[in-house]
């Protein structure tokens, strides 16, 4: 006789993606709007992509399965790691390559490289020089923000103004200018990355994400902290500054890193499985990504420093798994 | 004395559905005009009737005696005529032979005032002969198999009354602690007097006030209060055993088990009725009854106000442990603590798709077991690996397969195993 629960949470695979699909769907929407059609073009084909790809896998590989619209989140996700005038094919050759192998690895959950990112290396190594931003990150200072600036606009010297005068005052601290059209993604003359372009929703969404835990706080919080200490003590070496004199909050706000955070590093097929796994996994993630911003060869470290640490995650499930069982029969 | 308040990992907090049977009191229903009594009214029972077709039967007069010394002995619902016996399916699952009686005749107790024995001057061993001869059912949880009283001369270094919700909906101690505050103090009173337990607990959940002020107003020396935070499965025996930190020599029951106790040692009563949660959004009355062993579902449903039209599926037990009610002319027997009609948004059933490696199943596993490796092992039929893996572990709870998102069959695949390897 088979024993069964008779009754099952809410939550379903299917229902995990198409969450984290809608929260990232704001962000999608602002980089169109600051892109153009072009940026909502290379959007929807890799998408359209990625699904198809994936679709037949599903239908004529190994295991039959049926759809949890992984794929889309994929082909999305890679859409908004790309620069906003890559050519379209890039990104296409990217998902089919990550579907390919996650596909012959076996599908969903079956293997151990965040897809997204596997399709971003690819085209990283691939075609370097179309996927390289306009604006480089690595010690960064005042006036490369002001130069990302088309114009500072009104809501930037309003919010900056009213932030100095009314709450970093209190904190012997001061914001200065740009940082506000950097957050909300007004007035940028060029984005180095879709995501970019709509930072606010981002955090927006995450707070939804975190509160209802479909994403582990784990990740976010240590790979935040295993990035901006270093930054905050280091960050300033590149550019001839002493230490702590490190610009935590351009760095944090700026290229793929909280896209990195929340979106990238949480995916389920590739964080580890213990809590103390996800620590683990998310302090190293960050400390790599600092690494690699600031000395590294490539202006993005993020999307690298998680993909190194995906090598790590089998072992970590290996090391970190429940010595002793909790024996109750 | 430190107690934790909860267990150290796993478990989940899940709605406990308490708000649809609270507060309704405990309501009695009609005899079945036809009563099915099966020989299997819990898991692992073994007898043999006792009694023939045709024969005149008295209420409460022996129908079957258990086999070993613990096995439970059948006694009847009702008085009437034994019209036969026949295969019933049980929602234990399988089927059983069970002993039709048709209502007939006169009742030795039912409307009579039967008078109230005195226990006081029975040494432990006569109170457990009482308590044995009356067939009481007796189990720590849902989760647990039936208990087995222990010899007097055993000794206890703890007496656990468990007065926790088992599973959500399963609200029978709350309305039990309720109802019947003073029958229980009785029923802990008898217990210790048999075993003499260096330690008495009365667990019950956290939020749970009411029976707090009911079994407080009533003078229980001896008997420490703990309570827990609500979270599944901590009423499992194992579970609460930790929490509790008990010694080895440890007995737990459930308050509906120590009442079956008292009924049985101070009334002469045998175990021919239990009382039974009904609930779920599907029930049109959701609450809690005094209903005669026998009863079909059938019957039993439609006393206790009938189901909505939206109802998804008719379940015996919680929803974890419980079994899918498929006939509803299979009886309430024993070890039936709840019958719950489930809408379908209660349900929430969905295709099984590919493990996307969530975690949620380790993270929630009281034992600590990695369910979805496990399950891997085992569709590569690596049975060795996977009981390396602590397969036998497993308790069955179901919590894996109720949060797994891809509706993988988890806990099912662990107890097939377990039973096939078990066997041979």
């Amino acid at each position: 006789m088979d024993r069964t629960p008779q009754s099952f949470d809410s939550l379903t695979s299917l229902r995990l993606h198409l969450t984290l699909i809608a929260s990232l769907s704001p962000v999608a929407l602002f980089a169109c709007l600051s892109g153009g059609w072009y940026v909502a073009f290379v959007i929807v084909s890799t998408m359209s992509i990625a699904w198809l790809a994936d679709a037949v896998f599903r239908f004529w590989g190994p295991r039959r399965e049926p759809e949890d619209s992984s794929a889309l989140l994929w082909g999305l996700t890679l859409a908004l790691v790309m620069p906003p005038l890559v050519p379209f094919w890039i990104p296409w050759a990217g998902i089919l390559f990550s579907i390919l192998a996650k596909g012959l690895l076996g599908g969903s959950g079956a293997s151990w490289l965040n897809p997204a990112l596997t399709a971003w290396a690819f085209c990283q190594a691939g075609w370097p020089a179309a996927m390289r931003p306009a604006v480089s990150l690595s010690g960064a200072s005042d006036s490369q923000i002001t130069s990302m600036l088309a114009t500072r606009s009104s809501l930037d010297q309003g919010a900056t103004d009213w932030l100095n005068g009314n709450i970093f005052s209190w904190l012997n601290l001061q914001v200065p200018a740009g940082y506000v059209d950097l957050v909300t993604g007004v007035g940028l003359q060029s984005h180095s990355w879709n995501a970019e372009a709509g930072t606010f929703f981002l955090l927006a969404a995450t707070v939804f994400l975190l509160v209802r835990g479909t994403i582990p706080w784990q990740i976010p919080l240590f790979f935040f902290l295993g990035f901006a200490v270093p930054v905050g003590i280091f960050g300033g070496l590149p550019a001839g500054q002493g230490l702590f004199s490190g610009d935590v909050l351009f760095q944090i706000f700026s290229g793929t890193f909280l896209l990195g955070i929340f979106f990238l590093a949480t995916d389920t097929s590739s964080r580890p499985l213990s809590s103390r796994g996800l620590t683990l996994y998310a302090l190293g993630a960050g400390v790599l990504a600092f690494v690699l911003r600031t000395w590294g060869v490539h202006v993005e470290g993020v999307g690298y420093a998680i993909l190194f640490m995906n090598f790590l995650v089998p072992w970590m499930d290996l090391v970190l798994r429940k010595k002793v069982l909790n024996d109750l029969r | 004395m430190n107690r934790s308040k909860t267990f150290p990992f796993g478990g989940i907090r899940v709605d406990s559905f308490r708000s649809l049977t609270e507060n309704r009191g405990v309501q009695s229903l009609s005899l079945p005009s036809l009563a099915v009594v099966p020989l299997v009214q819990y898991h692992g029972a073994r007898a043999t009737w006792v009694v023939a077709v045709g024969e005149s039967i008295r209420e409460e007069q022996l129908l079957a005696k258990g086999l070993g010394p613990g096995d439970l002995d059948v006694h009847s619902p009702t008085p009437g005529i034994l019209q036969e016996f026949r295969e019933v399916p049980v929602p234990g699952g399988g089927v059983s032979s069970a002993a039709l009686i048709r209502l007939d005749g006169s009742f030795n107790r039912t409307g009579r005032d039967v008078p109230v024995r005195d226990w006081s001057g029975w040494s432990p061993a006569e109170l457990l002969e009482h308590i044995r001869s009356c067939g009481v059912y007796l189990e720590s949880s849902t989760l647990d198999k039936a208990v087995r009283l222990p010899e007097a001369s055993v000794g206890l270094d703890d007496l656990v009354i468990n007065g926790l919700q088992p599973e959500p909906y399963l609200t029978l101690a709350l309305a039990l602690l309720d109802e019947r505050s003073a029958a229980l103090a009785e029923g802990i009173e008898i217990l210790r007097k048999i075993y003499s337990p260096l330690h008495t607990l009365l667990v019950t959940d956290r939020d749970d006030t009411s029976p707090w002020q009911a079994v407080s107003a009533i003078s229980l020396p001896g008997v420490e209060l703990v309570s827990l935070e609500y979270k599944f499965p901590q009423a499992q025996a194992g579970l609460l055993a930790k929490t509790l930190s008990t010694g080895p020599r440890c007995l737990i029951i459930d308050v509906n088990g120590v009442l079956s106790v008292r009924d049985a040692v101070v009334e002469g009563r045998p175990q021919i009725e239990r009382t039974v949660v009904l609930s779920g959004q599907g029930a049109r009355h959701p609450g809690t009854y005094r209903v005669r062993i026998g009863t079909p579902l059938f019957q039993f449903l439609k006393d206790a106000g009938g189901i909505k039209p939206n109802s998804e599926k008719i379940v015996v037990g919680g929803p974890f442990q419980g079994r899918l009610a498929d006939n509803l002319a299979s009886p309430i027997v024993k070890s039936t603590q709840a019958v719950l009609v489930l809408a379908k948004s209660e349900v929430n059933t969905g295709v099984s798709r590919a493990c996307i490696r969530c975690g949620s199943c380790v993270k929630s596993c009281p034992v600590g077991l990695e369910p979805l490796n496990l399950y891997k092992l085992l569709r590569q039929d690596n049975v060795v690996q996977a009981r390396n893996d602590g397969l036998d572990f497993c308790i069955g709870c179901g919590i894996c397969s109720f949060v797994c998102p891809s509706r993988l069959p988890l806990v099912e695949t662990f107890q097939r195993v377990q039973e096939e390897t078990s066997r041979g």
